[in-house]
């Protein structure tokens, strides 16, 4: 009788044969060339693939290294700017979303908001290039931050609407029921509640902007260089454990970033 | 009398969207709430109850029709503006607010004086058995004291209406009962109009002073709760509160107050009749089942064969199948140690008094 009212068991992943080697084959080949470079860039030797032994000093060289630190600090510059720009557009869009009239056109704007993840990156960089260089703008920082704004917003865009869908859409009502009008509902009890949606959009949006490449490296000028722009130059000259040693400073960055926004976007409300 | 309106719905109608995606929520609905009184809303799922009760929020417009709250026409004034507040269904307490933040969330907007918020509150808080919870966030809070939160955030602005969407639907059986005597003692120490949404007839009939029952989107019935149950005036109502025996008759001879009625059997009942009837035509009885009883009388207007006792513990239930009726109802009373009058498959009559027919409109 006991078996009759039990539920039935899920189908356990486990039994297909080679699933798990499978697991393990993919995590070592998406994590085993990362690890290998962080692991190098402790490595003594000056030819970085030739391992002689174990060394801290290749850090402070790096960090000590001024071409090093004005590309780090112009990431820093465009990464802020474009990453704050891109969360204000992306915090109105999701509102306008949400709470707006434009309902009936949702699944468009999402689309076209979540499209430039799709287009292949080199196209939106030669395409920015041709743009920047018809309205006869000048390469530099600014074009940077520009390009990096715009592919910002649908990564600060994807939690900062998650957040507001999860949203209790009576909360708002509430508030104008007791007496709040527009704006004190919206900085009383929206904003506060999309707070962690928000930051957890501004620090992807930043990462991403960290670590772009491609798109950067068209639309930088002289003395405008990224610090992975700069890393690629380096790597030109050969891999040496300097540019192991900026890579692992980069990964560390980004994952502190990444966790800190995940851990934000799991928060309760 | 005009002063002891609180809220007054005139032809009152709520359309949402267009062509062939309209939905007509509210059909031309008109009453009246009472200054003061514990009014209800009652209907199945999705006629139009929390439509009627956001249009007096003012989170919804009306299409036709208009709303006055003591003499004021509501229509344009946002619901910021209405000296109206509400218990949502699903409490919509701030979660990053302690319960002491949300309850005087309210005054703060109206700019309400520190020293008078903070009296407010401890008075609220107070009222529904909550002192001392202030610092706690809602999500500490049990369903029920979530619940009591809501009700203290609403009641702090001291509004002329308090609006109440199936307040206790998410709560559980026994708290649910506590819930019900502790709104009716808030609503009678503070002499707020309340207006109480549910699809539960029970509750609508204990708790309010008059009633309203809806369906797909009309105002069927407005009365006292007695008068709701005695009196039901169509088939809605009658099938929708409690147990009902309906029996289809033809008018034999009718003036407004009383007529009498020839069943399907050929037998003539005496009972209430109402305006507009005339000789020969046909009508649906309703016949509560505690108000009819078997009877050894061969002359009993109704007669058939026991199908079914049912024990009750107060009562019993006997399932009569009659010829040209079908399966009648009658309960009777346990007043002598629940012995059943009569057994499955015996024959018996069953008689009512004239005044426990009531003729339904249709
Ligand atoms: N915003 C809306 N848009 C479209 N239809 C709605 C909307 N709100 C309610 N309705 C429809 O109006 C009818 C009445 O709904 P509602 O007032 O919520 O019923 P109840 O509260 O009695 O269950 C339902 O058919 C519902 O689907
Ligand atoms: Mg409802």
């Amino acid at each position: 009788m006991a078996n009759r009212t039990a539920a039935p068991k899920p189908v356990s992943l486990k039994r297909f044969p080679g699933l798990a080697t499978g697991a393990a084959f993919f995590f070592v080949y998406l994590y085993l060339p990362i690890l290998f470079v962080v692991f190098l860039s402790f490595n003594e030797n000056r030819i970085a693939t030739i391992w002689t032994g174990f060394t801290f000093d290749w850090y402070p060289l790096v960090l000590g290294n001024a071409d090093v630190l004005r590309a780090a600090q112009n990431s820093l510059i465009v990464a802020t700017f474009a990453s704050v720009i891109a969360t204000m557009a992306a915090t109105l869009a999701a509102l306008a979303m949400t709470q707006g009239r434009a309902m009936r056109r949702q699944e468009v704007v999402n689309g076209s908001l979540a499209l430039p993840l799709l287009i292949p990156e080199i196209v939106t960089a030669v395409a920015t290039l041709i743009f920047f260089v018809a309205i006869g703008m000048p390469l530099g920082l600014l074009t940077i931050t520009a390009a990096h704004t715009v592919f910002c917003i649908p990564f600060a865009y994807l939690p900062i609407r998650a957040r507001l869908e999860g949203m209790d859409p009576s909360l708002r009502e509430a508030a104008f029921d007791l007496y709040a009008n527009e704006r004190q509902a919206f900085f009383r009890v929206t904003l506060p509640l999309l707070w962690p949606g928000i930051l957890s959009g501004l620090l992807l949006a930043f990462i991403v902007s960290l670590d772009n490449f491609v798109i950067t490296f068209f639309v930088s000028g002289p003395g405008s260089t990224t610090l992975p722009v700069y890393i690629y130059g380096m790597i030109r000259t050969g891999v040496t454990p300097e540019v192991n040693a900026v890579s692992a400073l980069l990964l560390l960055v980004s994952l502190v970033l990444v966790t800190v926004a995940l851990l934000l976007s799991r928060r309760e409300t | 009398m005009a002063e002891n309106i609180a809220i007054d719905l005139r032809a009152v109608s709520k359309v949402f969207g267009s062509g062939p995606d309209e939905v007509r929520a509210l059909d031309a609905v008109s009453l009246q709430i009472r200054d003061g009184e514990f009014f209800t809303l009652l209907g199945p799922s999705g006629c139009g109850k929390t439509t009627l009760l956001r249009l007096l929020a003012g989170f919804e417009q009306p299409t036709q029709g208009e709303i006055r709250l003591h003499g004021q026409e509501l229509s344009g004034l946002p619901p910021f503006r209405r000296p109206v507040n509400t218990v949502f269904q699903s409490y919509a307490l701030f979660p990053h607010m302690t319960v002491a933040q949300n309850v005087s969330f309210g005054l703060e907007m109206q700019g309400t004086s520190k020293a008078e918020i903070g009296r407010r509150v401890d008075e609220m808080l107070e009222l529904v058995k909550l002192a001392g919870y202030g610092r706690r966030k809602p999500a500490q809070l049990s369903g029920g004291q979530q619940q009591r939160v809501a009700l203290a955030r609403a009641l702090a602005n001291r509004p002329k209406v308090l609006l109440l969407d199936e307040p206790l639907s998410a709560l559980d059986l026994k708290l649910r009962k506590e819930m019900q005597i502790e709104l009716k003692r808030l609503q009678n120490d503070t002499g707020i109009t309340f207006v109480f949404v549910t699809h539960d007839q029970e509750e609508a009939l204990t708790m309010s002073d008059r009633l309203v029952v809806m369906d797909s989107g009309k105002a069927l019935q407005i009365g006292s709760p007695r008068e709701i149950y005695e009196h039901p005036e169509n088939r809605f109502v009658a099938d929708f509160i409690g147990e009902t025996n309906l029996l289809v008759a033809r008018v034999d001879s009718a003036d407004g107050e009383s007529g009498t009625f020839r069943l399907p059997s050929g037998a003539r009942v005496q009972g209430r009749s109402r305006d507009g009837l005339s000789a020969g035509a046909e009508v649906t009885l309703a016949l509560r089942p505690e108000r009819a009883e078997l009877s050894d009388d061969p002359d009993a207007p109704l007669r058939g064969r026991i199908e079914n006792v049912v024990y009750f513990g107060t009562d019993t239930l006997y399932q009569v199948s009659v010829n040209e009726v079908g399966l009648f109802r009658v309960r009777s009373q346990n007043v002598n140690g629940g012995m059943a009058a009569a057994g499955i498959g015996s024959t018996v009559g069953i008689s009512f008094a004239p005044d426990a027919i009531q003729v339904l409109r249709d």
